[in-house]
């Protein structure tokens, strides 16, 4: 018996050991060697090489597909356009754009026309020179190519009117964008387009290809006959091989893995400061972190949560507060599908919610303010955001910085539920499902600050939480009306008010439609904004537009955050651009060395 | 009956079984009163669901609030790590069972009868074994939501068909006694000599290795938690916190263990049950093994 | 039975797998409307106009049989597909992928199932005492670690504290130049092996030490069930009658265990092998991704988050002919080992 017990006893005491020993030292008692040791400095490696670790890869590499930012930063390594967004400014008036492969450009009155004069003695990476036909080729290819989820509606819109191609002819893309000398000439189709076309084509989507190297390979030949053959075509050949006339030129894209590219010795301008630009993808958030202390890698991408894990190291630049030109916003959707399985019963007897719930808008005032945007701002942004009223955010001409904006009241949110539905609203209560795409922490959270709330202001104020993934759960659902309250974002795409009021509040917007808000009265309001030729007018007329948006309050913003960004102390040069694709900013205009 | 007498004797004398057999009825009991040792906070809709206390990513320590701190998201992780045994125990048991009633069924099919009926079985647990698990796993949960149910399922299905060619080996190796060949020249039928005189010798192996797999079960299911493929964020479940731990597993420079207790309060308790079991099942094995050998 | 019309007839098995395993991913994908899977395509809210016309040039609406048809056609013709997560097609990116995930397997493999039995074997002679209940707990130990868990904490101790001495990814930048430039000849993508043959030192050094960690994570957690069996199969070989012979003559205990016991306790060993290095093939998702080792599982798993539907079917297909291979080769190698086991017969 004793035998046995003290055999027993020997293993207890081992387990309880070894439970020690694994626990003593997280409790922070063993790391005494690394806090006496000095904060080891971040070391200078690969020199001449800009190594950055980001969360994502390219799509694809064909200019006129790809419409995620990761494609079209690798794009603008490589490929150019006709003109660029000139240090921090955003292109309001014609002279805030950087000539690249425009020498210069006109603006004609009464024809709507630019004319842009088209830089000589410039060569592509495969030994073509650039002339205007290969600016004429790049436009129509994307128009008439026209890839599906990609970017061609926005070259399509100011030149064509539409934003489909199979809603316009071959004659009115052809007619859009001519040769003329030296010259290429955009016609657009209305004087509203005439800041927005620029725009626009400063970016991954306007760059000029190489027309002959492009037939060789296989893509279109230029001509109407041919267009059908890669109307919507995909993949193609450019989709993994680039030739362009950029500072840089592809060098391997090892899918999964990273993407280099390699500086281009025959560049027309100024030679690009770096020998290598390496784009490598690492998920992981501590091989990123740890990469950066350790100099391999000179950019990495820090999500939000983390920021704190890297305060106070002197070998890091650190660069916060830049406001980019995002927001994001709960959505009440206005006639949702009766037979949604998130409505529960589907009507207002306690058990669920009616389809036109969200009409009355006592209902959607009271949500409004049911939201602690502080806690939200605070809690997941690290107070990192500004709270906006209207989809009008800050950067935007236009914007009203005094603009009426949500407050936090459940007070007021209650006396507003008191009204909805004739008082019946606060007596039975109601139940349905909010939707999050999972994975997605910060909406999760949305949600939840949302949930939390409305059931303490009425314990009969049951909002569920759920999350499904985005392409296969979400995104369906939103088209079907199935969807309830969801939070989206907006990313810009132009620097103009007009990019973000559309979607939210025209019929036809892309968001509106979803939730059938909008009106004809609105509908001409926004296109008089949109065409006001006077600027100080203009910002008017936004500033009212601003003002209805909170009035009608089809919805709720929740923030612009702020952003941040990482380096090591040797790069230099940076600077902030919010219309800049990429991450880690205008690499050309940047540098690296360890003084 | 003086079998399993004899048998938990046995266990209860070997001291690494006995640990086992504690660990279990500790977790058992922890399971079972998680509501009186972790009562969730007023107005909470699913107590499933970890209650949150503020929405900040950084882990906090442990405090009088939070006695084992809070993971990434301010979820509770005393809470989470209690809930989440009710949680462990109800994805093993359910895997387990239907495992072994589906997988024993159908391989004591194929292994009696043989012939057609046997090929086919055979194939569909080839076709079933050979079957990637994690795009299975993504395949339900892609059509039926994150959800404990997607994981219970996604598991039963990569799971059975390695009972079902256990028990239909061991039933090959049995229907060859004597014993059996007397009870069918009795006339019993073939369902009966199964059952009665087939089964109860084949099943051990089976049993053995459902006691390993509990744990087996439990990893697995946490697993697929951390890649996504499993209950919705923030649910009450091993393999959740310990995701919540992945991206502070290295502290700031200088205090690389500073969020220790997000860490490996999660980890422990999935190890001491699958020790605790592995224990039972390796005690299990040592026991029925001279009994085996004694037929 | 001949040995060629038993690996014919073993490889026929293939085809039933093959199709069994993609109508039912078929079958689940079919689960999803036509307009889930046409989502699949876009990204943005904007893009939900598109959607109709996805789903006209896909046709997704179709019945199940002629989407199945259809591609059933195109794969007997030689095309697999376009990958959309790897921006390559479906066959490529087999290809693409594999050499790193076989680059691991090469060495894990060898490591698992040595110190599986080494320790197995340690733990079935001391049967009871400590050292057997101490290498049962530090197994069970080993394997209830969370991949990641292990991966990282390699990771801050040689990567991070140890200045980067071990460091993750597959090589080394200025090395990877190098390997991709015309100065050194690529085989087999597998750069430890690429190294040897182009007899250079550097390389070589390079790809040893970016595999060593992940290497060291998939064996610590895979050793356990090596060692458990070894441990089992040992214990069971002892108890034999011939063991007792052998003792009762007087042989060394040592001999007895090693030379007696070993050989007749490895066969169930040689089986799991074959499964450990099938499953070692397919993939380990978490410990590529830390590692930036991607391999095949990184795909597999990147292609099943985005329904990614003809990477799925091409890894699944890839899965199964492994599957098939691993068997034939062990059951083979099982009547090579044990005399009593014929070709055909139904194997434990």
């Amino acid at each position: 018996m004793s035998k046995r017990l003290s055999k027993m006893g020997w293993i207890v005491l081992v387990a309880l050991l070894s439970l020690v020993l694994v626990v003593w030292p997280a409790c922070g008692g063993a790391p005494t060697e690394q806090e006496e040791e000095e904060e080891q400095g971040i070391p200078y490696k690969n020199d001449g090489m800009f190594v950055q670790m980001t969360i994502g890869e390219p799509e694809t590499l064909d200019p006129a597909a790809g419409y995620d930012t990761t494609s079209g930063e690798a794009v603008l390594y490589v490929y150019e356009p006709l003109i660029y967004y000139k240090g921090e400014l955003l292109g309001a008036t014609p002279d805030e754009f950087t000539p690249l492969l425009a020498e210069s450009w006109t603006w004609n009155e009464a024809d709507l026309t630019w004319t842009f004069k088209i830089r000589k003695g410039v060569k592509f990476h495969e030994g073509g020179t650039l002339t205007p036909e290969d600016v004429e080729y790049s436009f129509e290819r994307i128009m008439t190519q026209d890839r599906v989820g990609g970017p061609a509606l926005l070259i399509d819109m100011p030149l064509v009117g539409v934003e489909l191609y199979e809603d316009t002819t071959w004659a009115a893309v052809d007619a859009s964008v001519e040769v003329s000398g030296d010259n290429v000439v955009f016609k657009v189709t209305n004087i509203a387009f005439k800041m927005i076309f620029l725009q626009t084509i400063a970016n991954s989507w306007g760059v000029i290809l190489d027309k002959e190297w492009c037939v060789a390979n296989g893509d279109w030949d230029g001509t109407e006959a041919d267009v059908k053959n890669h109307f919507q075509v995909e993949p193609n050949y450019l989709w993994t091989h680039m030739n362009g006339t950029g500072p840089w030129k592809l060098n391997q894209w090892e899918q999964g893995v990273q993407i280099k590219f390699e500086k281009n010795a025959n560049y027309w301008g100024a030679p690009a400061p770096f020998d290598w630009v390496i784009n490598q993808l690492a998920e992981e958030w501590t091989v990123r972190k740890e990469a950066l202390l350790a100099g391999d890698a000179d950019y990495v991408a820090v999500p939000r949560q983390y920021i704190h894990e890297l305060d106070g190291i002197s070998d890091l630049q650190v660069n916060k507060d830049m406001a980019g030109l995002l927001v994001f916003g709960f959505f009440m959707v206005m006639d949702i599908n009766p037979t949604s399985p998130y409505i529960g019963s589907g009507k207002l007897d306690g058990n669920g919610i009616p389809g036109n719930f969200f009409t009355d808008k006592d209902v959607r005032e009271g949500f409004r303010e049911a939201f602690d945007y502080n806690t939200f701002i605070n809690d997941i942004y690290y107070g990192e955001a500004t709270q906006v009223g209207s989809p009008v955010i800050a950067g935007l001409v236009g914007f009203n910085p005094d603009a009426q904006k949500p407050v936090f009241d459940k007070a007021a949110a209650a006396e507003h539920f008191k009204k909805a539905w004739g008082g019946e609203l606060w007596t039975k209560g109601f139940k349905f499902t909010m939707l999050y795409n999972s994975g997605n922490v910060m909406r999760k959270a949305a949600c939840e600050i949302l949930q939390k709330n409305l059931l303490s202001i009425n314990s009969k104020f049951q909002a569920f939480v759920q999350p499904l993934s985005w392409g296969t759960g979400i995104l369906p659902l939103i088209k079907t009306k199935d969807a309830t309250v969801y939070i989206i974002g907006w990313q810009a795409d132009t620097p103009h008010a007009d990019n973000f009021v559309r979607p939210f509040m025209s019929t036809a917007g892309t968001f509106a439609q979803f939730q059938t808000y909008g009106n004809a009265e609105l509908d001409a309001k926004i296109n008089a904004a949109l065409l006001e030729p006077d600027p100080a007018k203009q910002v008017q007329k936004y500033y009212e537009l601003q003002q209805i948006f909170y009035d009608d309050c089809p919805g709720f913003m929740l923030a612009q955050p702020l952003n941040r960004r990482y380096f090591t102390k040797y790069i230099h040069g940076w600077y902030w651009n919010s219309m800049h694709t990429g991450e880690p900013g205008p690499l050309y205009y940047m540098s690296k060395s360890q003084s | 009956m003086s079998d399993w007498r004899l048998m938990a004797r046995q266990l209860a004398r070997n001291p690494l079984s006995l640990m086992g057999i504690i660990i279990i009825v500790i977790f058992i009991i922890i399971a079972i009163f998680a509501p009186l040792i972790a009562p969730a906070p007023e107005g909470h809709l699913n107590p499933y669901m970890i209650p949150r206390d503020g929405y900040v990513a950084t882990p906090q320590p442990p405090s009088q609030n939070h006695i084992f701190g809070t993971t990434e998201g301010q979820y509770d992780i005393f809470y989470g790590v209690i809930w989440g045994a009710r949680s462990a125990f109800r994805v093993a048991l359910v895997v387990i069972s239907i495992t072994l009633l589906v997988g024993i069924t159908l391989g004591s099919l194929a292994g009696y009868f043989g012939g057609v009926l046997d090929e086919i079985i055979m194939r569909i647990t080839d076709i079933f074994l050979a079957f990637p698990t994690l795009i299975l796993a993504m395949a339900i949960v892609a059509a039926m939501g994150p959800s404990l149910r997607s994981v219970m399922i996604a598991l039963t299905a990569v799971w059975w068909p390695s009972y079902a060619r256990l028990i239909r080996g061991d039933i090959l190796q049995v229907r060859e006694e004597d014993y059996i060949e007397a009870s069918r020249g009795l006339g019993a039928s073939s369902g009966r000599v199964i059952v009665r005189h087939v089964l109860p010798n084949a099943i051990y192996p089976c049993l053995i290795m459902a006691s390993l797999d509990i744990g087996a079960v439990v990893l697995s299911a946490a697993a697929l938690s951390f890649l996504g493929l499993g209950v919705p964020e923030g649910y009450a479940d091993w393999g959740q916190l310990t995701s919540f731990a992945r991206n502070w597993m290295v502290g700031p420079p200088g205090n690389p263990f500073k969020y220790w207790y997000a860490v490996i309060t999660p980890g422990a308790f999935i190890l001491f049950f699958v020790l605790g079991w592995n224990l039972l099942g390796d005690a299990f094995r040592d026991i029925l093994d001279p009994r085996l050998a004694r037929r | 039975m001949e040995l060629r019309a038993y690996i014919l007839r073993r490889l026929l098995l293939l085809i039933p797998v093959l199709f069994g395993i993609t109508l039912f991913i078929f079958g689940i994908t079919m689960l999803f409307s036509p307009i889930a899977r046409a989502s699949l395509y876009i990204r943005d809210v904007r893009q939900l106009q598109d959607l109709p016309a996805v789903i006209e040039r896909y046709g997704l609406d179709h019945p199940f049989i002629v989407q199945y048809g259809t591609w059933l056609g195109q794969v007997l013709q030689g095309n697999l597909g376009w990958s959309k997560v790897a921006s390559m097609p479906v066959w490529d990116a087999i290809w693409h992928f594999l050499p790193a995930t076989l680059e691991i397997a090469i060495f894990a493999t060898p490591l698992i199932i040595l110190t599986g039995i080494f320790f197995g074997t340690t733990a079935a002679a001391h049967k009871d005492k400590p050292l057997d209940h101490g290498t049962r707990v530090a197994a069970i130990l080993g394997w209830s670690l969370p991949s990641f868990w292990l991966g990282l904490v390699l990771i801050m101790i040689f990567y991070g504290f140890f200045r980067g001495f071990l460091p993750p990814g597959r090589l080394s930048i200025q090395m990877d130049i190098l390997v991709n430039s015309a100065a050194f000849t690529r085989y087999t993508h597998i750069n430890t092996i690429d190294a040897i043959l182009n007899l250079n030192g550097p390389v070589l050094l390079d790809a040893l030490r970016h595999v060593v960690l992940p290497v060291v994570t998939v064996s610590v957690i895979n050793m356990a069930f090596i060692m458990r069996l070894m441990r089992s199969s040992m214990l069971e070989a002892l108890g034999k009658g011939y063991i007792l012979t052998a003792r009762a003559k007087g042989l060394a205990e040592r001999i007895v265990v090693n030379k007696h016991a070993r050989r007749n306790a490895l066969i169930p060993v040689i089986t799991v092998s074959g499964y450990l290095f099938a499953a070692l093939a397919n993939g380990m998702v978490i410990t590529e991704t830390i590692f930036r080792y991607k391999g095949i599982g990184w795909w597999a798993w990147m292609a099943a988050s985005n329904l990614d539907i003809p990477s799925v079917l091409g890894f699944a297909m890839f899965s199964a002919f492994i599957f098939v291979l691993v068997n034939l080769v062990v059951d083979i190698l099982y009547t090579r080992v044990d005399p009593r086991v014929k070709l055909g017969e139904a194997v434990q």
